[in-house]
């Protein structure tokens, strides 16, 4: 209840007004704004430079993973086609993937079972690196304009926030400024930094959509026989003992006369 | 906008089969596709919305109440007018994918610019 009379601002709790000079937000808000914009853009173009490149897959791979993508779709959308048709695509598709005759073979080091330590895989190095460069990425711009304005912005109030923060928000966000009851919205530079690194993300969204983005990591997540899945072989036999067991199937185009007449009645 | 690909088939087929099947229909790639339609059409409220009560200089519960009221009011209308009433034709779980995941993002994308305006016209 206390709460809500300090949100609706119907309590006794009376805010000093400060007249503050208007210079401050044509060079202090603006400044770090524009600054914050900068480095939020530039840091997705680097994130796409230090990103892991496209290596793309063999032929072999690429035809092991669309008949299995094969299968898959005739489950998911088998309805849209007749019976018949339907039941020579799943005979088929069983004999090709009961068989494996299209899963890739993969050349068989002769010590490849004496392998054990994770860190001596190269793609797990790799990914551990680019997730290293990622963070690397994220916090240095981050800890570099925090000093930034720290450092040149520091010890004055610049703004008043809309909205009421309790005295516990005071050493965080009124850093540097020796006044024991000043009410905690009148705050300094820091805190709209802090304001802007939690809510620019719709802004980034918007100035820097790109929207093939996602792309290739769906196709990476395509390819069977990654980290931590079962072999390809087991996979396309898995699926072709789904396929052996979807016998009963419903076609859209049955009764489809009935249905269509019935629209016209 | 618009919310792009049904992840079932136009022709009516979900509505004649089962909800299982209208379940394997959806493809990932479309909902994907689909919710950031979704994300980049609130994105651009919230941040309109934000900058517009920061200009009229509301303050407190007044402004988060307004920011609750374009949200849902949005939200809705997407859902009527752009997924014509069948959210779950585009998204796997409809509740997820349009609240729980952006309603967080957009309310700090909210106060950003509120703040923002507020200070800049204030």
């Amino acid at each position: 209840m206390k709460l809500l009379e300090v949100l609706a601002n119907k309590g006794s709790y009376s805010v000093a007004e400060l007249m503050l000079d208007s210079d401050f937000k044509k060079w202090v808000l603006l400044p770090i704004s524009i600054m914050m914009i900068l480095t939020g853009l530039l840091k997705s173009d680097l994130m796409l430079l230090i990103s892991p490149k496209y290596t793309g897959y063999p032929r072999v791979k690429l035809s092991e993973m669309q008949w299995f993508v094969k299968g898959q779709l005739l489950l998911g959308n088998g309805t849209n086609l007749d019976d018949e048709s339907y039941d020579v695509r799943r005979h088929e598709l069983i004999e090709i993937l009961t068989s494996g005759k299209y899963v890739a073979q993969e050349k068989k080091e002769p010590n490849a079972e004496k392998i054990s330590n994770p860190l001596a895989d190269p793609s797990i190095n790799e990914s551990l690196m680019n997730m290293a460069k990622g963070n690397m990425a994220n916090f240095i711009p981050q800890t570099i304009i925090m000093w930034w304005v720290n450092y040149f912005f520091g010890g004055f109030v610049i703004m008043k926030l809309p909205f009421p923060l309790t005295v516990k928000f005071k050493d965080m966000l009124q850093n540097g400024i020796m006044t024991s009851d000043l009410d905690a919205r009148w705050v300094s530079a820091i805190s709209w930094y802090f304001i802007s690194v939690l809510g620019m993300n719709p802004l980034y969204n918007l100035l820097n959509s790109n929207p093939e983005e996602g792309q290739v990591n769906n196709q990476m997540n395509q390819v069977l026989g990654g980290t931590g899945q079962p072999a390809p072989d087991v996979i396309m036999k898995n699926l072709a003992n789904d396929l052996t067991i979807a016998t009963q199937h419903e076609s859209c185009f049955d009764d489809i006369e009935s249905r269509v007449l019935k629209m016209y009645e | 906008m618009d919310a792009g690909n049904p992840t079932g088939n136009a022709n009516g087929q979900v509505d004649m089969n089962s909800a299982t099947s209208a379940l394997n229909l959806q493809n990932m790639d479309n909902v994907n596709y689909n919710k950031k339609a979704y994300i980049d059409f609130m994105d651009k409220i919230s941040l309109l919305s934000g900058v517009v009560n920061g200009i009229l200089q509301f303050e407190s519960l007044a402004g988060f109440r307004n920011f609750f009221i374009m949200y849902f009011t949005c939200l809705f209308a997407y859902i009527l007018f752009i997924c014509k009433g069948k959210p779950s034709r585009f998204y796997g779980n409809v509740i997820n994918d349009l609240i729980i995941e952006t309603i967080m993002r957009e309310l700090l994308g909210f106060i950003m610019a509120w703040t923002f305006s507020y200070a800049l016209v204030g």
